[in-house]
């Protein structure tokens, strides 16, 4: 009966393009998806693992809206009556309708891990791969084919299909949109805990994945259930399960709504717990450092940040280490002497920016009252609508000396000052200066430029 | 008069248009608990389940609708079913953009051009519509929401990404009133109302599962 409900299905029709969809979607979508292995080409398994996760976030639904379709199969045939009268209990038959549709699209996402992770396999310097999340994307995945089927059997109709699947991807969309709106339901959708903007090597990643397998696979055994006892057979024994399985879901939501563990507001101040790894380092004029899942970006990044600093080597006060850290406020600096080393978060040439800004401020991670800087009228009078914390009054000097770091190595002088024309003004007054009369401005005042006492006015 | 009412009855277009007026009315609820929950009000995109979702519920419903449950005997009738395809057809689509117009404009939309969520939605709308009745053409009309949901979840994949062309399909910011977005929407929909209108939707991919 499995061979013939397979055989048969809709869902195993689309899966090539359900896979291939999925696939570019990964490599190509902004959100959940391949980030740095897109952009930078940079592998990481944290990375690999949640896109791989998030895919249920499209499947899953598809197949929600397919399991419903399937579902109405006998009633449209007009074959109900006729099946009645079989010798087998109707959950048997239900229940290989049900692995018609799960399968193709459970074979999918074996597809698509092996497209992802094999990649990832052969060109990921540091970490492993997320078991955690693989069986949740797996089990929310049976979960989806199991809700969108009994969707069909009890509202049966031909609009069923597509609201059930248009419900249910709203349904995992809505309580990730909830968190911005402070309302911590996460856990409710099994594309939540995956980073939004690359993969975050720098923090542990969430611990949720026995609560959501709990969750999930409750919800799962429920719908089934529910199936079963529609169809009527075995009552005692579907309801029984339908009990249990309610147990099992209620328990995996109220120890997920209990961990401490839960999603870090973006902003909060508060930041997962630092993992531990050993930095990649490369000598130079500032000693560059990565961390090692970014070890293929340590030569382009060592170089940029080189050609950022070159006309600083041999300032005392110049960082001796550039080191990527966690781009988060308020993170973990890897044992680095905060007074020794400039900070930056994306390694490559994107760290040339930050290397710009971070040489010239001590403090600009660690700012007094860095996260109250909220734009005066003042400033917004001055500088238009985005005046940043870097053209706050102390800082205005490292913005453009920091400018003009940027500027000499092939970067833009306007990254943060191009809402300010007086700051532009200056970065070019600053370059046009000959260089020995800059680099002996540069020697006495440097110390006091990286520690915020260097105003405009004290600029040559 | 009696030929289109049984012809509207067979394509349960009183359910349709039920369906299509609760689904708008969930877009709305639904916006209006994200935008009442925000300091953004309708901004960052409060608005993507009225202009993507509500959009997309209406052209799933529209699709399927257009399922005849007589199959190919019906093609044999004496009266042409062009009219009466294209009668159903164009009513539900219209009956779906007022009710998601009058959905959206209970809110405040605020910005320069207030009407461009209007213009996506209904950008929007026509094209996924148009679709789903290419795709009932083409796989049937049980299956023709697949097509529109699949561009759907295309759109939101990439809302974020900004500079991409469908990322600008779901985000009211990028091309309000942009020519060519519409152009495309518009012959999407001539295209799919025409296949449909003409031949009517195929049945038997869509009954083969």
């Amino acid at each position: 009966m499995l061979r013939i409900e397979t055989r048969r299905s809709v869902a195993l029709l689309l899966s090539p393009l359900i896979l291939l969809a999925a696939w570019w979607m990964a490599y190509n979508g902004m959100y959940g998806t391949m980030y740095e292995a897109s952009w930078t080409g940079v592998y990481i398994w944290e990375e690999t693992s949640s896109t791989l996760k998030d895919s249920v976030l499209q499947i899953g639904p598809l197949v929600a809206g397919l399991s419903a379709w399937a579902a109405g199969r006998n009633r449209r045939r007009g074959m109900d009556d006729l099946l009645s009268t079989t010798a087998r209990p109707s959950a048997s038959r239900d229940l290989a309708t049900w692995a018609g549709a799960a399968l193709p699209a459970v074979a999918v996402y074996l597809l698509l891990a092996v497209l992802l992770g094999v990649p990832t396999a052969l060109e990921a310097t540091w970490g492993a791969p997320l078991p955690g999340y693989f069986l949740v994307g797996l089990v929310a995945l049976l979960m989806d084919s199991a809700l969108g089927l009994a969707a069909g059997y009890y509202l049966p109709g031909r609009f069923t299909a597509p609201l059930a699947a248009v419900a249910l991807y709203i349904a995992h969309l809505l309580p990730m949109g909830m968190v911005d709106l402070g309302i911590n339901y996460t856990f409710l959708s099994p594309a939540a805990y995956s980073n939004l903007t690359g993969a975050d090597v720098f923090s542990e990643p969430a611990r949720l994945a026995i609560q959501q397998l709990l969750l999930f696979g409750g919800l799962c055994g429920v719908a089934l259930c529910a199936v079963a006892l529609k169809g009527g057979g075995a009552r005692k024994t579907a309801r029984i399960a339908l009990a249990a399985s309610g147990a099992v879901s209620a328990a995996g939501f109220a120890t997920a709504l209990s961990t401490e563990d839960l999603y870090v507001f973006p902003g909060s101040g508060d930041y997962p717990k630092a993992v531990a790894y050993e930095p990649v380092c490369r000598e130079g004029g500032i000693t560059v450092c990565v961390h090692p899942a970014y070890e293929k970006l340590l030569p382009e990044t060592a170089r940029a940040v080189n050609e950022v600093a070159e006309p600083l080597v041999g300032i005392p006060a110049v960082p001796k280490y550039a080191v990527q850290s966690s781009p988060a406020p308020g993170a973990a600096t890897g044992g680095f002497d905060p007074d020794e080393a400039v900070f930056f978060g994306y390694a490559g040439k994107l760290a040339m920016d930050e290397v710009a800004d971070g040489i010239v401020d001590s403090n600009l991670y660690d700012h007094p009252g860095h996260e109250d800087l909220q734009p005066t009228q003042e400033d917004l009078r001055r500088c238009g609508k985005f005046p940043r914390k870097y053209l706050h009054p102390d800082v205005e000097a490292q913005t453009v000396v920091g400018g003009w770091l940027r500027m000499r190595a092939g970067g833009s002088r306007s990254v943060y000052t191009g809402e300010c024309p007086n700051a532009d003004k200056l970065v070019d007054r600053f370059a046009a200066l000959g260089p020995t009369e800059r680099r002996a401005w540069l020697e006495k005042n440097f110390a006091g430029l990286r520690a915020g006492k260097v105003t405009l006015k004290d600029l040559p | 008069m009696r030929l289109a009412g049984l012809y509207l009855r067979s394509r349960r277009v009183g359910r349709a248009f039920l369906t299509l007026g609760i689904s708008a009315v969930v877009a709305w609820a639904l916006t209006w608990f994200l935008v009442s929950q925000t300091p953004y009000g309708v901004r960052h995109g409060g608005l993507t389940m009225m202009l993507v979702f509500g959009a997309l519920a209406a052209a799933c419903v529209i699709g399927v609708s257009a399922h005849s449950p007589f199959g190919d005997a019906e093609r044999a009738v004496a009266r042409p079913l062009s009219p009466l395809r294209f009668s159903q057809l164009a009513g539900s689509i219209l009956w779906a953009a007022l009710a998601l117009c009058a959905a959206l404009l209970t809110f405040d939309l605020e910005g320069a051009r207030p009407e461009y969520p209007l213009y996506v939605l209904l950008r929007n709308l026509a094209f996924l519509s148009g679709i789903a009745l290419v795709t009932a053409r083409i796989a049937g009309a049980r299956l023709s929401w697949i097509a529109p949901f699949v561009f759907a979840l295309a759109y939101l994949t990439f809302m974020g990404s900004g500079s991409d062309v469908l990322a600008a399909w779901a985000n009211r910011s990028y091309h309000g009133l942009h020519g060519p977005s519409w152009l495309a929407a518009l012959a999407i929909l001539a295209i799919g109302l025409g296949l449909v209108c003409y031949f009517g939707t195929r049945e038997r991919v869509g009954e083969a599962g």
